[in-house]
């Protein structure tokens, strides 16, 4: 089944708004709770189909305009059905000058027998902030389905003004590749990836050094400068919801640095990042006509929107 | 010039070069306790080098050369090099590389200068590429009239004899299991050379995410030997 999503988020004043979007069936692009609530925009990814069946070809673009602000989120889990052929997925990001963009999807879990390939083509200005993130399992865990998947690629490029800064490339193939083993998942079911690429990232990269300081029995984790002006968090664990929280916890801790570095220098105020917490405090927003819950987010020393 | 003893020269773990002081995430393993004796040692190795080299170093060395061989325009080799920094996302990896290609480059243009080595030494030190090693090798190797499979098998070899050289100073194995493993895995040398023709495009640059998260948590590790 063919799929076509489009996002087009442009700043009017103040504000980030909605144009152009569109999609087809079995997705839906809508506002994540009410649109006035926030100066951003936030939206959600919905779909009504169990999951990614075999030659589905879905392509998502999202164009970022001049200084507008987006965070995208998805439903639910990603589920990738048996498959003889396989399943393609391009995920197309313009951000323009001063543009914001976050997305951390929820975990994809291969089903036994899924081929699946997801390409990421980011491109950037120089300004410009992303914040994506992504998290791969080894399949129903609990269902005696680990790494019973056939095939799973995962391609992310980003460039930035057109001159490429990160490329990840992710071929997983449990029939060839010893998955539990050294160099692989080393007995973990989950590996989780955030990207944050924008022109604070070696500040950002200094407060994780004095952030992530300690060890978590759940995630094992490393971070690095990966371009001049990018971090890259890695992790690996046994539980998608749990990598999912952290990671979402992380993405937020990006965005709302990102917004207070943005402010006038005057109102600029110190960024008291606090040990992030595994736990996130509030459960996840639902959807289902519940009000509006703020994300988990680790303390900071003032809310900026 | 004798090719063969140019290889043996430059592809020398005695090399000045600085090539023992990295271990490439492997001082991590160890302290993990992942690599903790000579079994897993061997698996180390051996994946190492057909999971991670044969589609990252082997594989840069095997484009840089192909470049050559086609006299390809420097634009090409600011492409590669891009490409390569693009690819090697943790920190210390990527400075590693082009630790290695400057003494690399600095030390070979003593010895025979090459104008290609000593443009792309020019071009690291403007800060106008980033520099790797494999591409510095390439690049020296090709102009003293050795054959790519020589320099690739060379190339293998020494990486693993790094690996081994480092198990038996970290780990520690004993120096003749070393040798074993060095000598144990010439079949999968072998293989891997013969089949880099063949690597598909669209997988050079394959991540292993368990090793690449080694390496960024080298970063932090609290004592260690070695620079990466």
């Amino acid at each position: 089944m063919l799929s076509r999503i489009g996002i087009n988020a442009e700043r009017e004043g103040e504000r980030t708004l909605l144009k152009d979007s569109y999609h087809n069936a079995p997705y839906k692009v809508v506002h994540y709770g009410s649109r006035h609530l926030q100066k951003h925009l936030e939206l959600i990814l919905m779909s009504s189909s169990p999951g990614i069946m075999d030659e589905d070809d879905i392509t998502i673009n999202v164009d970022v305009h001049e200084k507008a602000h987006l965070k995208l989120f998805t439903q639910s889990f990603s589920k990738l059905h048996p498959m003889k052929k396989g399943a393609v997925q391009r995920t197309n990001v313009t951000l323009k000058k001063g543009g914001i963009f976050k997305y951390i999807p929820h975990p994809v879990t291969p089903f036994a027998g899924s081929i699946f390939k997801t390409v990421n083509d980011i491109q950037m200005a120089g300004d410009a902030t992303l914040i994506w993130g992504d998290i791969i399992a080894s399949g129903r865990v609990y269902s005696g389905e680990s790494f019973a998947f056939k095939s799973f690629h995962s391609v992310t490029k980003v460039t930035c003004d057109k001159k490429l800064v990160l490329l990840d490339n992710q071929l997983l193939e449990p029939e060839k590749q010893p998955m539990g083993s050294i160099l692989f998942y080393e007995g973990y079911t989950h590996q989780a990836t955030l990207l944050y690429m924008s022109p604070y990232a070696e500040e950002l990269k200094a407060e994780l050094d004095e952030i992530l300081v300690e060890k978590y029995e759940q995630i094992d984790f490393g971070f690095t400068q990966c371009a001049p002006n990018a971090v890259m968090l890695r992790a690996m664990g046994k539980d998608g919801g749990v990598l999912h929280d952290w990671l979402s916890t992380m993405g937020q801790l990006c965005w709302q640095f990102t917004m207070l570095k943005n402010q006038p220098e005057a109102e600029e105020q110190e960024f008291d990042g606090d040990q992030p917490q595994l736990e996130p405090e509030a459960p996840d927003r639902q959807l289902a006509g519940k009000n509006h819950q703020a994300e988990p987010v680790p303390a900071l020393a003032t809310q900026v929107e | 010039m004798q090719p063969l003893l140019t290889l043996l020269q430059i592809n020398d773990s005695m090399f000045p070069i600085g090539g023992f002081t990295h271990s490439y995430g492997l001082e991590s393993y160890v302290s993990q306790g992942i690599v903790k004796d000579t079994p897993t040692a061997t698996t180390y190795a051996r994946d190492m080098l057909s999971h991670n080299i044969y589609y990252n170093d082997a594989a840069f060395l095997q484009m840089a050369w192909k470049l050559l061989e086609a006299k390809k325009p420097a634009r090409e080799f600011q492409k590669l090099d891009e490409f390569i920094t693009a690819l090697k996302a943790p920190s210390e990896i990527r400075m590693a590389s082009k630790k290695l290609a400057v003494r690399f480059l600095k030390l070979t243009q003593t010895l025979h200068p090459v104008k290609r080595c000593s443009n792309y030494l020019a071009k690291i030190q403007e800060g106008k590429l980033h520099g790797h090693y494999p591409v510095a090798f390439a690049m020296y190797a090709f102009a003293h009239g050795i054959s790519l499979k020589d320099a690739l098998m060379a190339f293998y070899y020494n990486t693993l004899n790094g690996i081994v050289t480092n198990c038996a100073k970290l780990v520690p194995i004993s120096q003749n299991d070393a040798q074993k493993i060095l000598f144990n895995l010439q079949a999968d040398i072998s293989q891997l050379v013969e089949q880099q023709e063949e690597l598909d495009e669209m997988l050079v640059g394959l991540c292993c995410i368990g090793q690449e998260i080694r390496c960024m948590q080298h970063e932090k590790q609290y004592s260690r030997l070695y620079i990466s």
